[in-house]
């Protein structure tokens, strides 16, 4: 089961990791949109991908629509 | 024949082949309007005058010495600030590129100067291209040539307020997330977002390599098709570039929809919409019955997952490729443009590659379920009337964000899903343009724009100008 992170420590994290000064105050900012997005799709990954799925997917799908071109 | 800034982009064309005008007339005409009305709107970024002319001048040679002419030959355009021209300067709307002079050229100016148009110079955008307002803070919002008080619609702000107030005929922008719709159902425009990889994006200004696509915001659907033929294409220069045939696009503008199926989903898109957009969106459903499309209500799916998923990549994208910047000049950024890059520093890498992986799937299943076997999508464009900029500016910072949300309501999600969308003026509330979108399936943008000009051939939204004298 995962733990919430603090802002404190979320900012700490990804200013050490981004070697970016980002301060609790501007990691609060954005937090709640950061955290719905995440948590949305981490579950449908979780839902909806095997090992086979892989971003290369998308052109494949979308050259399948050639015939689209008159 | 009309004033030469009355006519649209294929019109204009068309009489200067004919020898019916000069390119040097209608160059001087556009840069005339560019430097009256461009300040009024706050449009223009930078004019290349004594070069414009120059090539205006060497386009009617050319003419009258009888050699072969492309399908813009001495049409004057100028463009947003974010494709590059080597040697001329390229802010992208930003502080931080203020001074930056690029040693290419973009593949889409490189097509058009092929084809014989002329480029008068560059059109402000909002900040890396990262408002659907337009917001600008350090050169400030371009402004709605209907209503100057309200914004343009962005990013492409100033090809939008420059082609309404009939200051070029048409330009190429940008979408993202809705940016080249934004901007055209803002200010009564056409504006066509093609299929992620239809056009090259090779030397224009990244904000997000999944999700960006280069297309033309015109008069109509007429002028779009002919800017799409030229634009589109494998490119070597951009790998992610569709190697498809390129149609002419004008050849399918037929005006008929017979036999064409276009699905309404009635219940996201319509979260918003105001009763006055309603009942104008409903004429423009009506207006394509009668050009013999049948129309058919579906259900949109699940698009919380799809705006989620498009948030996700263009965060974690942009966060790319301005961490240095964000390192380095922070106070730089307007903090509405830095708040939005952000948050794609805090995501895990999973979490990007799990968007990307997911991207077929999602799509997949969104024609599935919103098109429902039909052959198009009909979307508002806008949910709401065009706002002022005050209305996005200013106040209770989360109403400001709320509504600035609501604008990409319809739009953002279709770029995740990589489909083309064409934005079509349709009526006026409040004296501002109301747009409906069309959203097609991969690589159809010949079956949109059909439909775009059937529906402009009984209509007259998108020959209506705002009053803008000089």
């Amino acid at each position: 089961m995962s733990k919430p992170l603090q802002d404190a420590a979320l900012g700490d994290i990804a200013s050490a990791l981004q070697y970016i000064d980002l301060p609790p105050e501007r990691v609060a900012r954005t937090r709640p949109l950061f955290e719905a997005n995440n948590a949305i799709v981490a579950r449908a990954a979780q839902a909806r991908l095997g090992i086979d799925d892989n971003p290369g997917d998308f052109v494949v799908w979308l050259e399948s629509f050639e015939g689209n071109t008159p | 024949m009309s004033a030469l800034h009355e006519l649209s982009l294929t019109a204009l064309a068309d009489a200067i082949a004919a020898g019916e005008t000069t390119s040097r007339a209608a160059t001087e005409a556009s840069l005339t309007r560019l430097k009256a009305i461009g300040p009024k709107v706050n449009c223009v970024v930078l004019l290349e005058e004594d070069k414009a002319l120059a090539a205006a001048d060497k386009a009617d040679a050319a003419r009258k010495a009888g050699k072969p002419l492309g399908r813009l030959h001495g049409v004057p355009l100028a463009h947003k600030d974010l494709f590059y021209r080597s040697g001329r300067p390229c802010a992208g709307g930003s502080k931080i590129r203020q001074g930056f002079v690029p040693d290419k050229t973009a593949t889409v100016l490189n097509k058009l100067d092929a084809a014989g148009a002329l480029d008068l110079g560059t059109l402000h955008m909002a900040e890396f291209a990262l408002s659907p307002t337009g917001y600008n803070e350090p050169y400030g919002h371009a402004r709605n040539p209907w209503n100057t008080d309200h914004v343009t619609g962005g990013s492409s702000s100033g090809s939008g307020a420059a082609v309404a107030a009939r200051l070029v005929s048409a330009s190429l922008g940008s979408d993202t997330g809705g940016s080249i719709r934004h901007p055209a159902a803002m200010c009564g425009l056409t504006g066509l977002k093609p299929t992620w990889s239809r056009v090259s994006r090779a030397n224009a200004m990244p904000l997000s390599w999944s999700l960006d696509c280069i297309g033309p915001l015109a008069r109509n659907a007429r002028d779009c098709a002919r800017l799409m033929s030229i634009i589109s294409g494998a490119d070597a220069a951009d790998p992610t570039a569709a190697r498809l045939a390129v149609p002419d696009y004008e050849t399918a503008l037929s005006g008929g929809l017979k036999g064409v199926t276009i699905a309404v989903p009635g219940n996201y898109y319509y979260e918003h919409v105001t009763a006055e957009v309603k009942a104008l969106l409903d004429a423009s459903l009506a207006a394509l019955r009668e050009r013999g499309a049948k129309t058919v209500a579906t259900t949109a799916p699940d698009m919380s997952l799809v705006n989620a998923l498009m948030i996700v990549v263009m965060a974690v994208e942009a966060a790319g490729i301005h961490r240095n910047w964000l390192a380095t000049r922070p106070d730089d950024y307007a903090d509405q443009v830095r708040s939005r890059i952000e948050p794609g520093l805090y995501y895990p890498a999973t979490r990007y590659t799990e968007a990307l992986s997911l991207r077929a799937k999602i799509a997949a299943e969104y024609l599935a379920t919103a098109m429902k076997g039909a052959d198009m999508l009909h979307l508002p464009a806008l949910s709401i009337p065009v706002p002022t900029i005050a209305e996005t500016t200013a106040g209770d910072p989360a109403a400001v964000a709320a509504r600035i949300g609501t604008i990409t309501h319809c739009t953002r999600g279709i770029n995740y899903l990589g489909l083309p969308a064409l934005s079509v003026p349709c009526g006026f509330a409040g004296g501002m343009p109301v747009a409906f979108q069309l959203v097609g399936k991969p690589f159809a943008e010949a079956l949109l724009l059909q439909a775009g000009d059937a529906y402009q051939r009984v209509t007259d939204w998108h020959t209506r100008a705002p009053a803008m004298a000089v």
